[in-house]
């Protein structure tokens, strides 16, 4: 092994050295797949900056902000999805008096890939939530809630798989339990399916049934409840489950610092994150691809 | 080494690598190698596209629009720390609830609503003297709560008035006179009759207590539950709207001897 790597360096080198143009460095880049993810989670109406007075974040958030912020970084790579968590409605009036028009149809103006559901985005009901559909021109991803005797049956998926830069990335999308915390005659006959199965179900589905080369979960079970441990969340589901690389959060709204890197029931490092509320923040993870022949044992490097 | 030599050495080395180079470049499988993150801070250090906000202008101005419309006057400051185990908005926040659910409470069950019970924790702004808003009802009630009528049986209207004097705070109810020495409850009237807890009560609330928002447990498992399908913001608005100037005060009922 050791004398086939040295004849590879060598004669690498040798190309370089006879075809010139061809520099080593601008090669390994171009080998190296870049896909950027950036999120939001419980945006809750929110599209003008807080006030200057604003308590606790003054001057923070605003929509037209994060839309230059997600142009520019597309410029930079056009490999990048923009994702939500849930709880897109409710919070200022403008859903009040809209019902969720202007939510969608800035989402997708921003051109969002997809979103999970939230428990507030039931809070006109199903209906209301299936009469502001035709405004949203992004996926719905929800594995675990089973809308077949509703209205919402088939507007949603329970996973999507989206090819960019050559590769293939896997989304499904994970919801919070309904009963008692939404108005069961908000949710109708909506049912609450139990996530790790589902996630388990689908996250061996995405990346052993379809090769996904990266699985990412959109989920609104919360990211850690204290006092109340055993209740499943982003935290709990990550360690009982495998195959997912990346957890972006909502619910709780939680303000990571910097994602939490958690060892998965396969005991490999996966990342959950949430950036908070009404978009005062835009998450943003990278991830780089090398080929897999490339990749040392110790595997990939995190940093964050 | 001779010259010639080297030439086929190089050539050799180059069509080797030539050879890699394609095999190498060939499409695989890729590997997670590097993960970075960032928490990016939307604030006003960033630029903003004057497209979004064009768009959202024509809603922004519909809303305020309707946000700032006046509905009524208030000659007092409301608020929900006036009073002794009551309020001045509180108790027109019950007051408002039951006068606007009664009529539709008859219509659904032909019976009268006897009391109306929410948590104090539920009134979420004061109101200053001066104009009431639009905006002022959404500060007062930004949930999209729906009020109901449960049906009660009299064991569990005792463990709500246990309730009320355990917690000994101003939980917003109307429609009943309770009488306090020092802490603990003396007597109980509903309807101006003394309370039978052998008699079944209609008590209007809303959907999230009834669903054990604020352990308010003894509207679980109730005799019968009515659901009215109106919000207890849109009760609020709709009072607001027909009046000119708002009259509350504190009054008696709550007695504390």
């Amino acid at each position: 092994m050791k004398r086939r790597d040295f004849i590879k360096k060598t004669t690498v080198s040798g190309a370089f050295l006879t075809l010139g143009g061809l520099s080593l460095s601008s090669f390994q880049e171009e080998k190296l797949k870049h896909i950027t993810i950036l999120h939001t989670n419980d945006t809750h109406s929110h599209f003008e900056p807080l006030k200057a007075t604003n308590h606790s974040f003054p001057g923070r958030g605003g929509i037209a902000r994060r839309a230059a912020l997600v142009d520019k970084i597309r410029k930079e790579n056009p490999n990048t999805f923009l994702f939500d968590a849930g709880d897109i409605f409710q919070g200022t009036p403008y859903f009040n008096f809209f019902g969720g028009e202007v939510e969608f149809k800035l989402m997708s103006k921003l051109r969002y890939d997809a979103s999970t559901i939230g428990n507030h985005d039931f809070d006109n009901g199903i209906d209301g939530l299936f009469k502001q559909l035709p405004h949203a021109k992004f996926d719905f991803i929800i594995a675990n809630y089973d809308f077949s005797n509703t209205v919402m049956d088939g507007k949603t998926s329970p996973y999507k798989i989206y090819h960019k830069a050559g590769l293939k990335i896997g989304v499904f999308g994970l919801g919070v339990g309904l009963e008692g915390l939404v108005d069961s005659g908000n949710y109708k006959e909506t049912k609450y399916l139990d996530p790790v199965g589902i996630a388990q179900d689908m996250s061996r589905i995405l990346k052993e049934e379809k090769y996904c080369d990266l699985v990412i979960c959109l989920s609104h079970l919360g990211y850690y409840y204290k006092r109340n441990p055993d209740k499943i969340s982003d935290l709990t589901l990550a360690k009982q489950t495998q195959n997912i690389d990346l957890i972006i959060g909502g619910h709780t709204h939680t303000f990571l610092p910097k994602p939490t890197i958690v060892k998965n029931s396969a005991g490999e490092n996966m990342l959950i994150n949430q950036v908070g509320k009404w978009g005062l923040n835009l998450g943003r993870v990278d991830f780089y691809f090398d080929d897999a022949r490339n990749i040392s044992a110790k595997g990939k490097s995190i940093i964050v | 080494m001779n010259a010639n030599l080297y030439k086929i050495m190089r050539y050799r080395l180059l069509l080797m690598g030539i050879f890699l180079v394609m095999v190498s470049c060939k499409k695989t499988d890729y590997k997670v190698k590097t993960i970075k993150a960032e928490l990016i801070e939307v604030n006003d250090q960033l630029p903003t596209d004057s497209s979004v906000v064009k768009f959202l202008e024509p809603y922004k101005i519909q809303m305020e629009d309707k946000i700032n419309k006046v509905l009524a006057y208030t000659p007092i400051n409301l608020t929900r720390t006036d009073g002794n185990l009551q309020s001045s908005l509180g108790n027109l926040y019950a007051d408002i609830c039951k006068i606007q659910s009664d009529s539709l409470f008859r219509k659904l069950s032909g019976k009268t609503i006897d009391i109306a019970f929410f948590n104090y924790g539920g009134v979420r702004q004061s109101i200053p003297e001066g104009n009431v808003t639009v905006s002022d009802i959404f500060k007062l009630m930004p949930f999209e709560n729906k009020l109901l009528v449960v049906e009660m049986n009299g064991k569990k209207i005792q463990e709500l008035f246990n309730y009320f004097e355990e917690k000994n705070q101003a939980h917003p109810f109307s429609g009943a006179q309770i009488t306090f020495k020092g802490k603990k409850i003396k007597s109980i009237k509903i309807n101006n009759k003394a309370f039978d807890p052998e008699k079944n009560y209609y008590v209007l609330t809303s959907d999230y207590l009834q669903h054990g928002g604020d352990h308010m447990d003894f509207f679980k498992d109730p005799v019968k539950l009515y659901a009215l399908d109106y919000k207890v913001r849109d009760a609020l608005l709709d009072y607001f709207k027909e009046k000119d100037t708002v009259k509350v005060k504190l009054d008696q009922r709550v007695i504390i001897e």
